[in-house]
C-alpha cells in the first residue's frame, strides 16, 4: 500500500509524534494499520450489512471524515495517551453525530427484532437439520454471521459500542471506560449485558440449543 | 462461587483479565455448575463468529484521498510556521539587535587591550573605542593653539624611528638588539653621534678602542671590539678603571636613550598641559571682556537712544542730559557712539539757544569724529555769525525802541 511497509517496531504512538513533525509516512503507516478495525467498527455502528449494501459509501464516508479528523486535529494528540483509544473516540464521536443525524437508530424493541431473528433462526436450524452441512456449510455461517450482525443492530447503543471496542480492537476495560467516558464498572456490566443480550438472540434464532444438541448427538 | 458472582467473573475470565485468586474460585465453580460451563462456551461461540466475519476492507481510492490530504496538511504547516516567524512582530526588533550587539561586540573589541581589572564597560574602555584617526579632528575648545600642540605631539608620538634621528627606540627593539645574532648587530654600520662631547668621545675610543654603535631601530649598544683586544668584559672593566684617562671626568655624550626620551615626552606633555591650561585662562579672559563690551555696548547704545528719543520729542533738557550722563560712564563709551552723543548735544543746545555749548560740541565732534570736521567747522561758523548779530542787536536799539525813548 503506497509503497509503505508498515514498522512493526514503529508503536502508534510515536508514528503519530512524527506526524506531528511533519512527516506524512507516518500517517500512512497508522491508516494502513487501522482502517479496516475503524471501517468495521464504523459498519457495525451505524448499521447491518443490509443497510451498508444499500449505502455503500456512507461508512467509507465516515471513515474518511474520522481519518480527515485525526490529520486535522494532529495537534491535539497528547503522546502520552494510546492511539487507538484517541482514534476509537473520534470514531465513536462521528459514528454518534451519523446516527443523529441520519437517525438511523432503530428504536425498535427487542422483541420486535426477534420475530426476524426468530426467520434467521429458523432458516439456520432447518439447514442444520437437514444435515446437508456439507454442501451448505458456506450458507450457513453466511446465515450465521447475519444473525450476530442483526443482534449486534439490535443492541441498544452504549452496549454495543463496547462490545465492538472490546472485540473489534481488543481494547481494555479501562480505555474502553476512558472513551465512553464511563466508570469501569460500569464497562464492565455493559459488556455483560451485550454478551446477554446477543446470546439470547442466538438462543432465541435456535442456534445454540439445537448446536448443544447436535453435540451430544 | 454462585452463578451470578460467576456471571460478573465470566467476561474478564474469557479476557484472562482476573485475579488469580478469583481465576480458581471460577475454575472451581465451572467444575461444578454445568449451566455456567454452558453460558461461558456460548459467550466464547458468539466472540468466534464474531471473529471469523469477512472484515471489510477500504477503498483504495479513499486511503489515496486521506494520505493526499495528509501531505497537504504537511505542507500547509511547514507553509505556515515559516510565515509565521516571517511575519512575527518579535522578529525584526530581535534580529536588528542582535545585529547591533554583533557589531558593537566585534568593532569595540578590536585592536584595544585592556588593563588588568578593567572591564570593557568602564568609562576608560569605552574611550578607548573612540577612533584614534578622528581624534585630532575633533575641536576640542576651538583654541587654535590646543590644536598645534596637539598635532606637535601626535606627529612626535607616531614619528617613525629614522636612521640617525634621536628619537628613542621601543623598549622591544632594544632588548631585541642586544640579544640579536652579531650578524645583525655588530655589522651594521655605526651612527655618528653629534654631541658636545664628541671630541671627548673619539679620545675614549682612541684610548679604550671602544666603539659606541647604535644600531638602526634598535638603539644603542655600547660594546667593546673584544675581537681586536680578545679580554672579557670584565677585563676590560677594570682596566678602564686602572685608567687614569678613564678616571678624569667624562662628560657623558647626550646619548638618546629611552628613558631620556621618555622624560623629554613627559616634559613636552608639562608644557603642553601649561600652554594649554594658559590658553584656556586667556580664552576664558577674553571672553569675559567680550561678554562686558558687549554688555556695555548695548548700554551705551540704549543710552544713546534715549537720548535721541528725547531729542525728538523737544524735550532738550532731557536729551542733554542723558548724553552727558552717557559720556560720564566709566569706561567711556566708544568714539562711534561719542559722535552721535555730541551732535545730539550740539543740535540740542542750538535749539535751546544756548550757541556757546552747542559750539563747544561741535569742536568735540570734530575730536572724535574727524570726518566730521567740515560739518562742525561750517555749523561752528555759521553759531558764530549768529551770536554776532545777536550781540549787535543788544548794542543798536530797534527803532521802535527809539521812538519810545524819544517820547
Amino acid at each position: 500500500m503506497f509503497g509503505l511497509v508498515a514498522k512493526k517496531e514503529l508503536a502508534d504512538e510515536e508514528a503519530m509524534v512524527r506526524f506531528q513533525n511533519g512527516d506524512a509516512r507516518a500517517f500512512d503507516l497508522l491508516l494502513h494499520r487501522h482502517s479496516t478495525g475503524v471501517l468495521r467498527f464504523i459498519i457495525k455502528m451505524i448499521g447491518s450489512s443490509g443497510r451498508l449494501q444499500r449505502a455503500p459509501t456512507q461508512a467509507e464516508d465516515l471513515l474518511q471524515e474520522v481519518f480527515i479528523k485525526v490529520i486535522e486535529n494532529k495537534e491535539k494528540y497528547d503522546s502520552s495517551q494510546k492511539f487507538t483509544a484517541w482514534l476509537y473516540t473520534l470514531t465513536r464521536n462521528c459514528c454518534i453525530d451519523h446516527l443523529r443525524t441520519e437517525n438511523h437508530r432503530h428504536h425498535d424493541s427487542l422483541d420486535a427484532s426477534l420475530s426476524r431473528d426468530e426467520i434467521n433462526g429458523a432458516v439456520v436450524l432447518d439447514i442444520i437439520k437437514s444435515g446437508e452441512r456439507n454442501q451448505e456449510e458456506a450458507i450457513i455461517d453466511k446465515e450465521i454471521q447475519r444473525l450476530l450482525d442483526s443482534g449486534i443492530e439490535e443492541l441498544r447503543e452504549e452496549f454495543r459500542e463496547v462490545f465492538l471496542l472490546r472485540e473489534i480492537e481488543g481494547l481494555s476495560l479501562k480505555e474502553i471506560a476512558d472513551i465512553t467516558d464511563t466508570n469501569l464498572s460500569t464497562v464492565k456490566s455493559r459488556l455483560r449485558y451485550a454478551y446477554q443480550n446477543l446470546r439470547e438472540v442466538f438462543i432465541r434464532a435456535g442456534y445454540f440449543g439445537e448446536r448443544q444438541r447436535v453435540k451430544e448427538v | 462461587m454462585n452463578c451470578e458472582r460467576f456471571e460478573e467473573l465470566l467476561i474478564d475470565f474469557m479476557d484472562n483479565e482476573i485475579e488469580p485468586s478469583e481465576r480458581e474460585l471460577v475454575k472451581k465453580h465451572l467444575a461444578a455448575c454445568p449451566r455456567c460451563y454452558r453460558r461461558l462456551e456460548e459467550y466464547q461461540e458468539i466472540r468466534r463468529i464474531f471473529n471469523e466475519e469477512t472484515i471489510p476492507q477500504p477503498s483504495p481510492q479513499v486511503l489515496a484521498t486521506l494520505s493526499k490530504r495528509a501531505r497537504q496538511e504537511v505542507a500547509k504547516d511547514k507553509s505556515t510556521f515559516w510565515k509565521r516567524w516571517f511575519y512575527s512582530p518579535i522578529l525584526v526588533p530581535v534580529l536588528s539587535s542582535a545585529l547591533a550587539l554583533s557589531i558593537w561586540v566585534y568593532y569595540g573589541q578590536k585592536n584595544i587591550s585592556y588593563s588588568p581589572g578593567e572591564t570593557i564597560y568602564s568609562r576608560d574602555a569605552m574611550a578607548k573605542k573612540v577612533p584614534i584617526a578622528q581624534q585630532p579632528n575633533i575641536p576640542v575648545s576651538g583654541n587654535k593653539v590646543l590644536d598645534k600642540i596637539g598635532s606637535e605631539k601626535h606627529a612626535i608620538l607616531s614619528k617613525p624611528l629614522e636612521r640617525g634621528s634621536n628619537a628613542p627606540p621601543s623598549r622591544g627593539n632594544i632588548l631585541e638588539g642586544i640579544e640579536s645574532k652579531p650578524g645583525s648587530v655588530l655589522s651594521s654600520k655605526p651612527y655618528s653621534i653629534p654631541s658636545r662631547a664628541a671630541g671627548k668621545q673619539e679620545t675614549i675610543q682612541e684610548k679604550s678602542d671602544t666603539s659606541l654603535r647604535v644600531t638602526p631601530g634598535e638603539g644603542l649598544v655600547v660594546e667593546k671590539d673584544l675581537k681586536v683586544t680578545g679580554k672579557t668584559s670584565e677585563e676590560m672593566a677594570s682596566a678602564r678603571l686602572e685608567d687614569k684617562s678613564m678616571n678624569e671626568p667624562v662628560s657623558i655624550p647626550p646619548v638618546k636613550t629611552e628613558v631620556e626620551a621618555l622624560q623629554r615626552e613627559e616634559l613636552a606633555e608639562g608644557q603642553f598641559e601649561e600652554q594649554a591650561e594658559q590658553e584656556i585662562r586667556e580664552d576664558k579672559e577674553k571672553s569675559k571682556e567680550a561678554k562686558l563690551y558687549a554688555y556695555r555696548g548695548s548700554a551705551y547704545n540704549e543710552q544713546l537712544n534715549l537720548a535721541l528719543k528725547q531729542q525728538n520729542e523737544g524735550n532738550c533738557e532731557a536729551s542733554i542730559k542723558t548724553n552727558e550722563e552717557l559720556l560720564k560712564i566709566s569706561p567711556p563709551p566708544p568714539d562711534s557712539v561719542k559722535e552721535k552723543a555730541y551732535l545730539s548735544l550740539a543740535g540740542c543746545y542750538e535749539q535751546k539757544g544756548d550757541l556757546e555749548n552747542a559750539i563747544s560740541n561741535y569742536n568735540n565732534l570734530q575730536v572724535v569724529a574727524p570726518v566730521q570736521t567740515t560739518f562742525a567747522k561750517v555749523k561752528i561758523e555759521a553759531l558764530r555769525q549768529k551770536i554776532t548779530q545777536l550781540k549787535a542787536r543788544e548794542l543798536v536799539p530797534s527803532d521802535t525802541e527809539k521812538g519810545q525813548k524819544s517820547k
